[in-house]
């Protein structure tokens, strides 16, 4: 049932296809600890055009970071584990892929940005030395001058003053917000068509956050790049994403247009999570509304819904079996037994 | 609300020294708190925003005596804390607590909840048995939202938003008059984070706490404070109460903060003040005015000639302070 539906959408979405960049689809991720299998993720699936911003937004361990780690191939070895799905890449699928094919296309076609550039960045080496491992990879013919010169154009990229004397500093002599634009330097130097973010302003605070936002969204622009925005941040996810997927538990329980979702959320995750943050409209001092009880571990997942045990809305079908993926329109989807009663 | 007094705190400064060299001389100063005044009244809540860096936690530890002050004074209650003895200072302790930013370093792993709480109880006597305390214990454990089973547990056995309950239950043990929260709510996810905002709010009304509540979360300092203070490189560059400053914010450094943060509301245009570079550091503080160096309106005099904290008073006559010397011109 959930399948004859999420085809039903892709062939809605046939005349799309050339448009689409990657396609998640189905995938599950799970972790051996001590023995025990975890699953991680449950059939996560999502889907991103050229030049497209998605946001995937959902509180910490709900599976942002895997996701992202699953797509890029990154997950720690051995204990993780893409066990099924796909992860299609123009048309390729990237599970597939030998590690080396995978190491063609991992920085390249696809980079990433993660949350703490401090542990992102190795600190025993130069900036210079870091950036330019990235061009000796994938350029194997560039000499060492051009590769000076082209690590310094991408610092001025990302505006960062004084390249030239930044780029045989370490880390450390870095602040925060100078760190994050080296490793976006570091990301877009191969051009790539696909940036992931995972939580790339978290550390930072909010006017270098203002700064590092402004600065993706120009070279997304300058690169007609497609970005996926991993964020806990809902402001982040309404000024910077066209899409969004909200993750709970493992699973993706909604997606929509940034507008639609804001507007009208469909699931009651999604609209506990709205008015359960404080804005600058909201009345001082009153009761803010918020989500009872707590996400599930992962070591005792219920087979049925898993917000059931926080939703207002729950009832005994959503004690039997997991919602399916029901499309409202061409471009939104839910899981949820009651999406019609919000 | 009281308008009576609680903490008054005059031109607190916090140097800490850098040594260097082969005696290890002082060789530089880091200005964290250069020169604050600040009061907060019975059952108020003062917010503190500023970006990392700025002061905002030495200020709080400053005020309640865990870091010594370089100079200045904060009189609590009447009485002056900055030249009382470490055991006279034990008194105050009761009236002056503090939540801390990471639930997970500030609770003793080794202990179950019950050593926690009880410690503050044994410190200054309160309840004269074991099982005195023990019911006292419990009630704090009721009054913050955890199950009473929780009492033998360690830490580790809870979520995030569970172990902020145990700070906070430590926190109003010993029905303290004044609790700063330092980043109190920043490392929760959001739904847990309105958890405690609710939790904070009922325990003010409850017991008539004063709160100065440092963040750098805007939205969420707006909606827990009946004033704001905004620091910036160790000194408050405007102050006045939770509605005007977000309505009506005089210094540039305010208007820019403000404007950065991301709302969640994809419908709304803004138009956004980014500012330039960093916060320059400590050690060396810019000359004239501390924000000059990333201020879009600065002027020659900026940089010379340090604005003062005045008062441009709010349209209802209420106090409005801001060291600005084009406060509002803008």
């Amino acid at each position: 049932m959930e399948n004859q539906k999420s085809s039903s959408i892709r062939c809605l979405n046939l005349d799309k296809r050339n448009n689409m960049l990657l396609e998640v689809r189905d995938i599950v991720t799970t972790f051996d600890v001590e023995g025990k299998i975890l699953t991680a993720l449950q059939e996560v699936s999502f889907e991103i055009d050229k030049g497209q911003t998605l946001g995937i937004v959902g509180e910490s361990g709900c599976g942002k970071s895997v996701t992202s780690l699953s797509v890029m191939g990154l997950l720690p070895k051995p204990s993780g584990n893409t066990i099924s799905g796909q992860v299609l890449f123009e048309g390729q699928d990237l599970l597939k892929l030998s590690p080396d094919e995978m190491g063609k296309i991992r920085g390249k076609r696809i980079a990433m940005i993660f949350q703490e550039p401090m542990t992102a960045l190795n600190p025993v080496y130069r900036i210079g030395r870091q950036i330019g491992e990235i061009f000796k990879i994938h350029f194997p013919s560039m000499n060492d001058q051009e590769i000076l010169t082209k690590s310094i154009d991408l610092l001025k990229d990302v505006g960062i003053p004084a390249p030239e004397k930044r780029i045989s500093e370490y880390p450390h002599q870095l602040s925060g917000g100078m760190r994050q634009r080296v490793m976006i330097a570091m990301a877009l130097a191969c051009e790539p068509d696909l940036l992931i973010c995972d939580e790339p302003t978290t550390a930072l605070d909010v006017t270098i956050q203002a700064q590092i936002l402004e600065l993706i969204k120009e070279l997304q622009v300058k690169n007609n790049m497609a970005v996926i925005m991993i964020t806990h941040d809902l402001g982040v996810i309404a000024e910077f994403c066209d899409r969004v997927a909200v993750m709970y538990a493992g699973k993706v329980v909604e997606s929509a247009h940034v507008k639609d979702l804001y507007k009208s959320p469909k699931h009651p995750y999604t609209k506990g999570l709205l008015s359960s943050i404080p804005t600058m409209n909201h009345p001082r001092k009153t009761k803010l509304d918020t989500i009872k009880g707590q996400v599930p571990s992962l070591f005792n997942m219920p087979p049925y819904c898993r917000f059931e045990n926080r939703c207002p809305y729950a009832s005994d079908v959503c004690r039997q079996d997991y919602p399916p993926t029901e499309a409202i329109d061409d471009s939104r989807s839910v899981n949820c037994h009651h999406w019609k009663d919000l | 609300m009281s308008s009576e007094e609680l903490i008054s705190i005059k031109d607190l400064k916090v140097h800490f020294p850098i040594k260097g060299g082969i005696f290890l001389r002082e060789v530089a100063k880091v200005f964290a708190v250069d020169g604050v005044s600040l009061s907060v009244n019975k059952g108020e809540t003062l917010g503190l925003v500023g970006e990392s860096g700025c002061g905002k936690s030495t200020f709080g530890k400053a005020l309640l005596q865990l870091i010594k002050p370089t100079s200045g004074s904060v009189t609590f209650n009447n009485d002056e804390l900055t030249d009382l003895s470490k055991a006279k200072l034990r008194q105050y302790r009761k009236d002056l607590q503090i939540i801390f930013q990471d639930p997970s370093e500030s609770l003793n792993s080794r202990h179950t909840v019950e050593q926690i709480l009880m410690e503050p109880l044994e410190i200054h006597k309160i309840g004269d048995s074991r099982n005195d305390r023990k019911a006292i214990i419990v009630s704090l454990l009721q009054k913050v939202g955890l199950p009473a089973d929780s009492i033998n547990k360690y830490p580790h056995e809870f979520s995030g938003g569970q172990k902020q309950r145990i700070g906070i239950a430590r926190a109003i043990a010993l029905e303290p008059q004044l609790i700063v929260c330092d980043e109190a709510v920043s490392a929760l996810d959001v739904s847990v984070q309105s958890q405690i905002l609710n939790l904070l709010l009922d325990l003010q009304e409850e017991m008539g706490l004063a709160y100065i509540f440092i963040a750098h979360d805007l939205a969420v300092v707006r909606h827990i404070s009946d004033k704001v203070a905004v620091m910036y490189l160790g000194k408050i560059v405007e102050f006045t109460d939770a509605d005007n400053i977000y309505a009506k914010p005089l210094h540039p450094y305010t208007k820019a903060l403000i404007s950065a943060i991301p709302e969640p509301d994809p419908f709304k245009e803004k138009d956004r003040v980014i500012l330039k570079g960093d916060v320059p550091s400590p050690i060396d503080p810019p000359s004239g005015c501390r924000f000059h160096t990333r201020c879009p309106y600065a002027q020659d005099k900026c940089k010379t000639d340090e604005p003062e904290l005045k008062d441009y008073k709010n349209e209802d006559g209420s106090e409005h302070m801001a060291a600005c010397h084009f406060a509002g011109e803008f």
